[in-house]
Formats: C-alpha cells, structure tokens, sequence
C-alpha cells in the first residue's frame, strides 16, 4: 500500500490546504455522483460497511515483514464497491487512522488522493481486464498490483512536488530513497495482491450477485 | 476478444509477479530491514523522531499503530454499523 507515514508539520500550510482541496474536490464528485444516482444499491452499502470495517482495522497493523510494513485493502474496496462509494471509504479510513494517532490530520487530504487513486485504477482494472483474464484470482491480483503501482507513483509525486519540511536530501536522493520504498511497497502488494484475489473469488462463488461486474 | 487461456493467464500473473518480487528484494537490499517510519526518515534525510514514532514491541512481531484503546472503540463502533447494516438491507 502506499500512504505518506509523515507527522504533521512536514508538509507546509500551502500543500496542506492544496491536497486537502483536491481531496475536497473528489469527495464532493463522488457526492454529486451518489445523490444524482436514483438509488444505491443496498448490498453495496453493506458492503461498504464492511470493507470500512475491514480496511480500518487491517491498516492500524504493522506487520513484521521487511521490517514492517501495511495492508490497506484500497484495491479490494474499489473492486467490491467502486470508486464513488470507496471514495467515501478511504475518507473514513484516513480521518478514523488519523484520530487514534496514525498518520497526520494535514496529510489526509494527500493521503485521501494516493488512496482514490489506488480504488480508481483497481476497480477500472478489474472491469476491463475481464476478457482478458476470466478467471477472477488472476483479474483481481493483476487490478490489485496496478493500482498499488499508481497508487506509489502518486505517493512519490505529491511527496516531491510538495518537499517536506526539515529535509537535508538533494531532490534526486529524495526520489532514490522513495522508489525503495515504493519497490518495498510493491513486494507487500503481492500479499495483498493474494488476499484480494482470494476474497473476490470467494464471494463470487458464494454470492456473484454482490458484485456488480459479475451480475451479468 | 476471447480471453487468454488459463495456462497463459497465469503465466502472465507468475511474470509479473516475479518481477515484482525482484524489484522489492533490491529494494530491500538497498535499504535494509527497518520500519516503514525508518525508511521514511532514511529517504528524506530526517531523523527517526522526526517521523513522531516510538518503538512498540507488539505481539509476534505484530504491532498496533496509534492508541490501542481507540482502535478497540472504533473497532466496536463499526462492528455495530456493520451488523446493523446487514440486519436492516436482510442482504
């Protein structure tokens, strides 16, 4: 997963409000996307539930693998519920982590963007790719591993475009130091890659009419 | 367009897959086995303090981040919505 782990303070008032503006901006798309629709799907709002649920709660556990690291269940949340309602999702998640002491309340609205971007890409991956790959296990890892990919670009570009506050690095030694651990961030996105496409091909044959992909 | 036969399909995610590993173990050469907070601080150029992170042990290596207290409560909290949600839809 990709998630800027900066206090507050590291990024200056300027790029706090700018990401937290942008972040404004998506969320109040996906409003307008939400009340235009005529009604929203009741299973997609327990599954939102859930994903919430699940997401918060797996976020929150530093994991012992490459000296620690996250899941964060973005792509999984844009395959199950679509990146309207999993926007709303990845605002919850980020304001509810922020609250007990994870991560800064000034980068949520960075946050929010590499995490919409991670949903987004996922979701679009997913649907389109259903031709190419049938099986849902391989759809749903390939769909995982690419918006985890977006999801570090996007990390590591708000991260150099903003500069963060207090650093003694070279630009180019910034860029080196954040594609490790983006490259990090992609060995933890096989596992989530795995668990993902395990719990979508899981409620596909249990229940396929939760999905809206698969309901044709 | 049809669709990829199985065995080629999962040749492609094995590739990929493989690559992706490859990547992230010289990455983690490169870097070392510290922290996500640690490697944050390593790639900025800031200390480990800076990134506002103390050492917790955890359970098994496994580690909560922020106050576990809080987290218990939300935990709760969206349980309950979670239950309620599915109870009210009968999904």
């Amino acid at each position: 997963m990709a998630h800027i782990h900066l206090e507050d303070g590291s990024f200056t008032l300027f790029w706090v409000v700018i990401w937290w503006a942008v972040a404004l901006v998506v969320i109040g798309a996906a409003l307008f996307w939400v009340r235009s629709a005529k009604k929203t799907d009741s299973r997609v709002i327990t599954l939102a539930a859930f994903c919430t649920a699940a997401a918060f709660a797996i976020f929150q556990v530093s994991i012992p693998l490459f000296g620690g690291v996250h899941l964060n269940l973005t792509p999984l949340i844009g395959i199950l519920v679509g990146p309207v309602i999993g926007t709303f999702i990845v605002l919850i998640v980020n304001i509810l982590s922020a609250a007990i002491g994870h991560g800064g309340w000034g980068l949520i609205g960075a946050n929010i963007v590499i995490n919409v971007i991670e949903v987004v890409v996922a979701y679009s991956l997913f649907r389109s790719l259903k031709k190419i790959f049938p099986s849902a296990f391989a759809r749903g890892m390939i769909a995982t591993l690419g918006g985890l990919f977006c999801g570090n670009l996007a990390m590591i570009a708000i991260i150099l475009v903003s500069g963060v506050q207090g650093v003694t690095q070279s630009a180019s030694q910034i860029l080196f130091g954040l594609t490790l651990i983006a490259g990090i961030n992609m060995g933890v996105a096989i596992i989530e890659a795995v668990i993902t496409g395990m719990i979508v091909t899981y409620i596909i044959r249990m229940r396929p009419d939760m999905l809206e992909s698969e309901r044709q | 367009m049809t669709g990829i036969r199985t065995g080629k399909e999962w040749v492609i995610v094995l590739v990929i897959m493989v690559l992706v590993s490859i990547v992230a173990l010289a990455a983690i050469q490169l870097s070392g086995t510290v922290g996500i907070e640690e490697r944050f601080g390593h790639a900025l150029g800031i200390s480990g303090d800076a990134t506002g992170k103390t050492e917790d042990p955890g359970f098994l290596g496994f580690s909560l981040e922020g106050q576990p207290l809080m987290f218990l409560g939300i935990i709760a909290m969206l349980g309950i919505v979670c239950y309620m949600t599915y109870r009210h839809f009968r999904i």
